[in-house]
């Protein structure tokens, strides 16, 4: 007859896998043979959740007569940290390979510097305010390089040129929220080298500008907004003047960036329609974007639907104001795989959403699984007729601004205008549509900076943006 | 719809549907490797007893999409067939384990890991002894070592 200890411990330890910290105290006891299937997984990640619980494990690695810090894979401290205990940690987890400090506030160079020295292996470092200086990460980048995740959200003191060392790293993924110290001059141009990076969040950085996304889009760089526009339509016409067709050759050859599928970024009023647009053409594996307070328009969210539409799960679009209802039901009919979308502070009202139920307020704030799941399958009332009524029920509703029903026209106006540009491509008619478009922004810029705080200036705003993206975040993995 | 014939090492023959059978990636191999062949498919380590519960488990399972994601795999609970399925003596469970890592069935293998590590949750050392027949070989100091280096997880 078999027994369980008869099994060969690469399978005890698979089954051991399934137990809590606790359980595996318990089968450590059993005999030698569990004992030797469940020491490494129990060491593996070491729960460290209070400051009793890193002095108890810090003395039984101290106390062990084999090596057990070196079953040490990953530390996660959600509790206020000091450099002295995580240097407890770092004399024995020589093989770390994962680190999260979420409130690492006390940690300064003397611990992160040793952490360089003492774990090479590091792959995934989180460091959540942390009062680290360029020292530090010029360690990392120098000794550490297998990072693949690197989140410095909060971490006042760095440098513009933070990301210069880690250039040899093949970052994945990258967190420079709440950071603002970023320059267009040097954290873009670094940014960009990292090919890689399938996720980038920058969100209440406050410099993330015009300039800082235009950076992102395939070269050559437009150094001005007609530029930019200049760029977005030889992208995306495709009968146009030979020079043209060139450029969009080696533009799709050499985009910066070309993975990314996670992208978040608080924005300013100049990012909009004409810099986001050849932004989502240069990076169609894009599932999760997040826009927030960007000036974007319809036209957005039409080229999400032409460019991305298998490919994006979760969309952010928190206070971007010069969107429509419309625009956004249409989105959701045009990409299947879409779970949720956050339309907070947008100011889009409750009942162009008939679909929504159970929910107080003027305003709908998340469409989450189950609305987009209901207004996909409800048949839309002919496009023509919901147009009209829908402009009359926001204009009803949304005397805040003024300008909405206006913006809601030239909306449309531009959706035809983009359609010509891939139909014939003529300039001419492009330039006196962009510039029609443009007059068009700059009237919606006065509009949202006129628009009371809502907050470039303002820090209150800055959490709650921070909070909504991390659940949407979240969210996403739940679901798929 | 093709077949495949299986032996068991007891000889006993199998003739399942290719689908099925393709559930182990070991089966799905060889398969590749010989191409269409009549001649029976020998699997040495598994008794016709595991092999028809093993079976079973593939023929129910056999619509399934196939999951790479490790987390996700690692996270799902048992369903309700799998626990009825799994509700087996020890040693047919132990059997199927041990069938599961050979013929490389990965959901199978992961289905049989938590039905024991359930067994095992929330139980003394003590009690997973006596629940699996084991017997204690440690020292008194040896057992006194390893309570004072894993203290921490004692009650976490």
């Amino acid at each position: 007859m078999i027994h369980l200890d008869h099994l060969p411990v690469e399978l005890l330890s698979l089954i051991v896998t399934n137990i809590d910290h606790k359980g595996l105290y318990h089968c450590a006891l059993v005999n030698k043979q569990l004992h030797a299937a469940t020491i490494p997984v129990l060491w593996r990640s070491p729960k460290v959740d209070d400051g009793s619980s890193i002095l108890r494990i810090t003395k039984g690695l101290s106390l062990a007569r084999s090596s057990l810090g070196l079953y040490i894979r990953k530390l996660c401290f959600d509790k206020e940290l000091l450099d002295s205990a995580l240097l407890l940690f770092l004399d024995h987890a020589t093989l770390l390979e994962e680190l999260t400090i979420l409130h690492a506030e006390l940690i300064s160079d003397k611990s992160i510097q040793q952490l360089s020295r003492r774990c090479p292996q590091l792959k995934k470092l989180r460091l959540y305010n942390a009062n680290i200086t360029h020292r530090s990460v010029h360690y990392l980048g120098q000794r550490c390089h297998h990072l693949r995740e690197l989140a410095l959200k909060g971490c006042h003191r760095l440098l513009p040129i933070t990301l210069l060392p880690f250039a040899d790293c093949p970052l994945e993924y990258l967190d420079l929220s709440e950071c603002r110290w970023l320059t267009v001059e040097d954290t873009a141009l670094d940014l960009v080298q990292f090919n890689r990076l399938t996720h980038l969040e920058l969100v209440c950085c406050r410099t993330i500008n015009l300039k800082f996304i235009q950076q992102l889009l395939p070269p050559p760089s437009p150094p001005s907004l007609d530029g930019s526009i200049q760029s977005s339509l030889s992208s995306s016409s495709t009968t146009t003047t030979t020079t043209t067709n060139v450029n969009a050759t080696t533009i799709s050859t050499s985009t910066p960036l070309p993975l990314l599928t996670y992208f978040a970024i608080t924005g300013t009023p100049d990012i909009n329609d004409h810099v986001i647009t050849p932004f989502i053409k240069s990076h169609t594996a894009l599932e999760s974007l997040h826009l927030l307070k960007c000036s974007i328009t319809d036209a957005t969210l039409d080229t999400i639907s032409t460019y991305l539409p298998t490919t994006i799960h979760a969309l952010g679009l928190f206070g971007c104001e010069n969107i429509t209802s419309h625009a956004v039901r249409k989105l959701i009919r045009a990409c299947p795989h879409l779970l949720m979308i956050g339309l907070e502070n947008c100011l889009l009202p409750l009942h162009a959403f008939p679909e929504v139920t159970g929910r107080d307020g003027r305003y709908v704030q998340i469409l989450g699984y189950a609305d987009i799941m209901a207004i996909r399958s409800n048949p839309d009332t002919t496009t023509t007729t919901t147009t009209n009524s829908t402009v009359e029920e926001e204009e009803g509703i949304m005397h805040i601004n003024d300008g909405d029903n206006d913006m809601d026209m030239d909306d449309d106006g531009n959706n035809n205008n983009n359609n010509d540009d891939d139909d014939d491509g003529n300039d001419n008619d492009n330039d006196m549509n962009m510039d029609a478009g443009n007059d068009d922004m700059n009237h919606n810029l006065e509009q949202t900076t006129a628009v009371p705080p809502q907050g470039n200036e303002i820090n209150d705003g800055m959490d709650e943006v921070r909070a909504l993206v991390l659940s949407l975040a979240d969210n996403t993995h739940y679901s798929i | 719809m093709s077949n495949v014939r299986l032996l068991s090492s007891d000889n006993e023959e199998f003739v399942v549907q290719k689908e099925v059978a393709e559930r182990s990636v070991l089966i799905k191999n060889m398969l590749e490797d010989v191409g269409e062949t009549d001649s029976a498919i020998p699997l040495p380590n598994v008794t016709a007893k595991v092999l028809k519960k093993v079976i079973e488990w593939c023929d129910h399972h056999s619509s399934d999409p196939v999951t790479t994601d490790e987390t996700e795999r690692r996270t799902t609970d048992i369903d309700e067939w799998d626990q009825k399925f799994m509700e087996v003596d020890q040693e047919t469970l132990f059997d199927i384990i041990l069938a599961a890592n050979y013929l490389d069935i990965k959901p199978l293998l992961d289905v049989g890991c938590k039905t024991v590590a359930n067994m095992i949750k929330g139980k003394t050392a003590e009690e997973i002894r006596k629940i699996f027949n084991i017997v204690n070989d440690f020292t008194p100091e040896e057992e006194a070592q390893i309570r004072k280096e894993n203290e921490w997880a004692e009650d976490r």
